[in-house]
């Protein structure tokens, strides 16, 4: 296995090798070649780094070029003026102008980010143009203002910029396939499960956006560095468009698309550069007929592997199956929490629990408790609440009233993912998969509180990042072969049929080693038959994992066939608590949801919904 | 009065629904049965024109409906209470009826089901200024069918209106559909909770994975043994 | 500040108001009922203003007031059928695809008209005629109060009523309601979703028109990239009073106009700066906007 990793590396370097000799000597001749080749370096940087932002995290900065603004007056600034003049000093400013757009870019991510959707795009886009007005009016004493920074040194040649651009791909490649890449990508499927799961969502976003931006400015010091010369206008939404069009256009989610793309619209660029308007048109339509003809881009989410590719011509390249071959390297499994239960304290328990939304009383003096082992059922009407005690007992929502204890510690005002990780997960009542991910990584997304490599090891593929990988992947196909699964590890998440995605959430779940494990509505869809399957299972789920269960469900069956203790809803209130014959047979129960022909009391039939 | 004839149903490249063909008599109370995912909400959707056909045919009062919009299926007396009743929940009860009624234009007919669908669930009456958001579950039932009522349909299609209803309550909509259709409406019911739908149904058809598998009379339907293990537990 | 200088600017800050206030409904109504940042709305701004330049240099000979007004409806009609195809050409393919999608083709159909438009009359700016009489009516100590300010103000605010009207009153107006909260049931109700929708479009895109004669008589000139900056301080005036809010759109207009006005007065060069700083703080204390609604997504 080490060997064939070992050969992979080698042919990709060798590969990249072959390119860059090639491309050099086209540049030796000629100036031009050698500019046009500086303008791919860095668009391509400028759009792998927007990808990771836009594709990956799936939000829409429109503020880009605002960044590499920062970046090339931060290294533009520093040579001219402050560093000797050395080229020596070019790779410190490149990175000072990294470092400094990541600052900008966490001044405004922290704010913006908090947000859904398209607001990251209007606050980004008015980042862009504010940065302007401040590099000319607030910096100008720096940035020599509106008349432009000029005496730039020319530090940015070929190579260096090659040897630059590789290395940021290479970079963003390597986070987008880590652990911490799955968490950005399961937080574009969705962000709540995501949430849910132990993903930090609100930290993900402001990283991978810092991180976006850290090789925009970086990109925008190879610019200035080339040209000579800055004027904050050439930094204007316009920029920030023509690098979204080559993201789009190569793929949201492809750094092989940004790559050629980068490349092909900058040639593009420079073939046309006499006719802007025309040029800026045919950019304009584009992105219209792209988004609605194929919205995918060129490359989808598809990437290239020289390796793949020479394999289907040296046989001896083509290797075993990657999962198998790993399963013997050595590997470090996630952890798997042990929990502490004081003596006659029940695992969960809540007290005066209520919440209100606006004027409307959602939940009121909710008091549940959990002893060790427990399943217990939450019933009644829809609309009772009882959903948003689950959200409130996974901080979903914030209660206003009363508190919650895990293990007699209070967890009021913890985030959905500290939540997961002190030890309670759950499912959802409307399947939230990461659809796009396969089914290995939905699960391998909910260890992420159970690892501990970071980002530097996945940066650098140390041993600890390795060995981290295999043992994700190791445990996830372990838990899903508890459930029957293993053959479908590689299988997209949304293929599966709806009695699948629903167990595989249930896995996911298990996933993050919880002590309390809260189903929501978990026979909803399912025929007699498979409602059976499913009983059996959430037993041997409690006996295998030795977990608290806590489940609402609508089928009467499953609720009094497998709850020790069941707890009626209704109107946000605790109506009735009791054993399943005790909740039977209690008239206010009955009046309220029961009903008094209801099949449960007779045995006949089956009250499925 | 609604006959659908090797309707194939495509979501990209999942076949959903196959050569599935049926039909509807006026007066019947047809169900269609199944689990999850085989199929019955597509047909419904299909049919009231919010999902476009492959290949087949819809056909309502002798019109092929095909390929109709979905507001001109409406007028034509087909309603349709989706799936999760869907009212609109920023309005009140009586402008959610309105909505109901808004493909007509007979103000004193619209008055009269206002009247005939307030003395039909009398809680709506109650409550005819609060925002539907607030209602419960069980009413927001009453309110979607009461709003599907409004068109004044000949053929009522009413997906899962059990769903998510306390037991209580189920009983209750299924009585409520039987007093429509004693009242001269023709309904399509798809549901879930197989026991109950085919305790007032005149006619079912089963369908699994996209297929109609089987077919027949409720009563003897009920008593299949394949339908009692897969549907009835 | 002198009081009457206070008074005159404020005057001013009601005008640019009126004007941010009418673009903004046309951003907030398309995004209430389809969910869609229409970025290319504020592009209608211009489009409407070069229609009226081009009637009353080109078409008509001496700016009478019959011309006047014919050349004010051309651009209304030009408007409203320009925003009618571009929502049936570029967003009607959309309507069922991720959000980031229908954006991005939304900065695309922008970017596509503006580079028409400099196509067509080039990218330098032209004197726009004075189409609304501007005369002195009164003055404040020795500042005068022109006519403009006042029709603007006048024109807008009746615009509005009629609008809140039309969308509360009316069973086209409770169409457009309840497309906006849930498409496939107003389907069913027998709405035609995309008259509907057109029809939200068509009046966004008449009241932009109508603020264009205004903006661009305010400002003097018209340019294919004017747009953009109104569109977008609407934008944030829309996202200020709350998105998908009639009233909050009004709201915000006025606020956004009368800051813009008296930054102006104080320190120029930061009202951009201060405009996105103050979306910026409001996004962060009350991400549902002023009169907004927050949405929770159903768990």
């Amino acid at each position: 296995m080490v060997k064939r990793k070992g050969l992979s590396s080698l042919i990709n370097f060798i590969g990249i090798l072959v390119l860059f000799l090639v491309m050099r000597s086209a540049a030796a001749n000629s100036v031009s070649m050698n500019t046009l080749f500086i303008q791919i370096g860095y668009s391509i940087i400028m759009a792998a780094s927007l990808n990771l932002a836009c594709g990956y995290l799936g939000e829409l900065p429109l503020g880009h070029a605002g960044f590499m603004s920062v970046g090339a007056y931060t290294a533009a600034v520093l040579t001219t003026k402050f560093l000797p003049q050395t080229s020596a000093v070019y790779p410190l400013a490149l990175v000072c102008g990294g470092l400094m757009a990541a600052f900008f870019a966490f001044l405004i991510g922290v704010p913006a980010l908090r947000l859904k959707g398209d607001y990251l795009a209007i606050v980004t886009l008015g980042f862009g143009e504010i940065i302007r007005v401040l590099i000319n009016t607030v910096f100008s004493p720096l940035t020599d203002g509106g008349k432009g920074l000029f005496g730039i040194p020319t530090y940015a040649t070929f190579t260096d910029t090659f040897i630059v651009t590789v290395l940021c791909v290479a970079a963003l490649y390597m986070i987008v396939r880590s652990r911490h890449g799955r968490a950005t990508i399961a937080i574009r499927e969705n962000d709540i499960a995501a949430e849910s799961s132990g993903v930090n969502v609100a930290n993900y976003k402001i990283r991978m956006f810092v991180i976006s931006a850290f090789f925009a400015g970086i990109a925008g010091g190879i610019y200035a560095h080339q040209l000579g010369v800055l004027t904050a206008a050439k930094f204007d939404f316009n920029r920030s468009i023509d690098y979204l069009v080559m993201v789009v256009f190569g793929g949201m989610g492809s750094l092989t698309g940004s790559i050629f793309a980068g490349s092909a619209l900058t040639i593009v660029q420079y073939l046309m550069a006499s006719l802007v308007e025309y040029r800026q048109l045919a950019y304009a339509l584009l992105l219209i007929v792209m988004m609605i003809f194929r919205p995918k881009g060129i490359f989808g989410r598809w990437e290239f592997s020289l390796t793949r590719l020479l394999a289907r011509f040296i046989p001896a390249l083509r290797g075993e199956p990657k999962n198998i071959d790993r399963l013997n390297a050595e590997a470090v499994r996630p952890d798997i929490p042990v929990y502490e239960v004081p003596a006659d304290t029940p695992v969960l328990r809540t007290s005066h629990l209520g919440i209100r939304f606006g004027g409307l009383q959602a939940a009121d003096n909710v008091e549940l408790s959990l002893s060790e082992g427990e399943i217990v059922g939450l019933i009644g009407p829809n609309g009772a609440g009882k959903t948003t005690v689950f959200n409130m007992l996974t901080g979903v929502y914030q209660p206003t009233d009363g508190d919650i204890r895990f293990l007699g510690r209070s967890i009021v005002g913890m985030k959905p993912c500290e939540i997961a990780a002190v030890g309670i997960t759950r499912t959802f009542q409307n399947i939230r998969l990461f659809k796009s991910m396969t089914v290995l990584e939905n699960i391998e997304v909910a260890f992420q509180t159970r690892m501990h490599d970071n980002l530097a090891d996945a940066l650098l593929r140390t041993k600890r990042f390795r060995r981290a990988e295999r043992g994700a992947r190791q445990r996830a196909l372990e838990i899903l072969s508890v459930f029957g699964m293993q053959d479908m590890a590689d299988q997209r998440a949304d293929s599966l049929p709806y009695g699948m995605q629903r167990r595989l959430e249930i896995c996911r779940a298990l996933a993050a080693g919880p002590k309390v494990l809260l189903l929501d509505e978990p026979a909803a869809g399912m025929n007699p038959t498979e409602t059976h399957e499913l009983m059996e299972t959430i037993r041997v789920i409690r006996d295998r994992f030795g977990v608290t269960i806590l489940l609402i469900e609508h089928d009467m069956k499953l609720v009094m066939g497998i709850c020790e203790r069941i707890y009626v809803l209704n109107y946000g209130s605790v109506i009735a608590e009791g054993t399943p014959d005790e909740i039977r047979n209690n008239p206010e129960v009955i009046t309220a949801y029961l009903g008094k022909n209801n099949p449960v009391n007779e045995g006949v039939g089956g009250a499925t919904c | 009065m609604l006959k659908v004839e090797g309707l194939n149903v495509y979501y990209g490249a999942i076949h959903a629904l196959h050569d599935v063909s049926f039909e509807v008599k006026k007066g019947e109370i047809v169900t269609l049965i199944g689990a999850n995912g085989a199929g019955k909400t597509t047909i419904l959707h299909t049919v009231s024109g919010l999902v476009r056909a492959k290949s087949g045919k819809v056909s309502f009062l002798d019109k092929d409906i095909t390929t109709t919009e979905a507001h001109n299926i409406l007028k034509m007396g087909l309603a349709h209470v989706p799936e999760g009743r869907r009212v609109f929940s920023q309005m009140s009860v009586q402008e959610n009826l309105m909505m109901g009624a808004y493909a007509r234009k007979d103000k004193a007919g619209i008055a009269e089901d206002m009247e005939m669908v307030y003395t039909r669930f009398p809680r709506l009456r109650e409550r005819y200024r609060q925002m539907a958001g607030t209602l419960s579950g069980g009413e927001q039932q009453m309110l979607a069918t009461g709003r599907a009522l409004m068109s004044r349909p000949s053929l009522l299609m009413m997906d899962e209106p059990s769903m998510g209803l306390s037991p209580i309550l189920v009983s209750e909509v299924f009585e409520i559909i039987k007093a429509i259709n004693a009242s001269g409406t023709t309904v399509l019911l798809v549901e879930q909770n197989a026991a109950m739908a085919l305790s007032i149904a005149t006619r079912a058809y089963v369908l699994e994975t996209g297929r109609i598998t089987k077919e027949g009379s409720a009563d003897a339907l009920m008593h299949d043994d394949d339908v009692r293990r897969a549907y009835l537990g | 500040m002198k009081p009457a200088t206070f008074l005159i600017t404020f005057i001013n800050g009601l005008q640019l108001g009126s004007v941010y206030a009418l673009i903004a409904l046309g951003y907030t109504m398309v995004y209430g009922i389809v969910k869609l940042i229409n970025f290319a709305h504020g592009d209608i701004l211009m489009v409407g203003s070069y229609v009226v330049l081009f009637m009353l240099t080109t078409v008509f000979a001496a700016q009478t007031l019959l011309a006047k007004i014919i050349a004010v409806a051309a651009a209304i009609i030009f408007c409203v059928v320009l925003g009618i195809v571009i929502d049936r050409v570029a967003y009607t393919p959309l309507r069922s695809a991720p959000r980031i999608s229908a954006l991005i083709t939304a900065i695309g159909v922008s970017l596509a008209l503006q580079i028409i438009a400099q196509l067509i009359f080039g990218s330098e700016q032209i004197k726009f005629p004075a189409v609304i009489i501007n005369e002195t009516i009164f003055k404040i100590g020795k500042k005068p109060v022109k006519s403009l300010p006042i029709i603007t103000c006048i024109v807008s605010v009746v615009l509005m009523l009629l609008l809140n009207l039309f969308v509360n009153k009316t069973k086209p107006g409770r169409a457009m309601r309840a497309v906006s909260e849930d498409m496939g049931a107003a389907k069913l109700m027998g709405i035609n979703v995309n008259n509907t929708i057109s029809l939200t479009f068509a009046i966004g895109c008449s009241l932009a028109a109508v603020g264009s004669v205004f903006y661009a008589q305010k400002v003097g000139y018209v340019k294919p990239l004017m747009g953009s900056l109104p569109g977008i301080k609407a934008f944030i005036a829309a996202v200020f009073g709350g998105i998908g809010s009639i009233p909050g759109a009004v709201l915000g207009g006025f606020v956004i106009g009368m800051l813009e006005t008296f930054v102006n007065y104080f320190a120029s060069e930061y009202v951009d700066a201060v405009v996105y700083g103050l979306l910026i703080v409001v996004l962060l204390v009350r991400p549902a906007g002023i009169l907004g609604k927050p949405m929770r997504e159903k768990v």
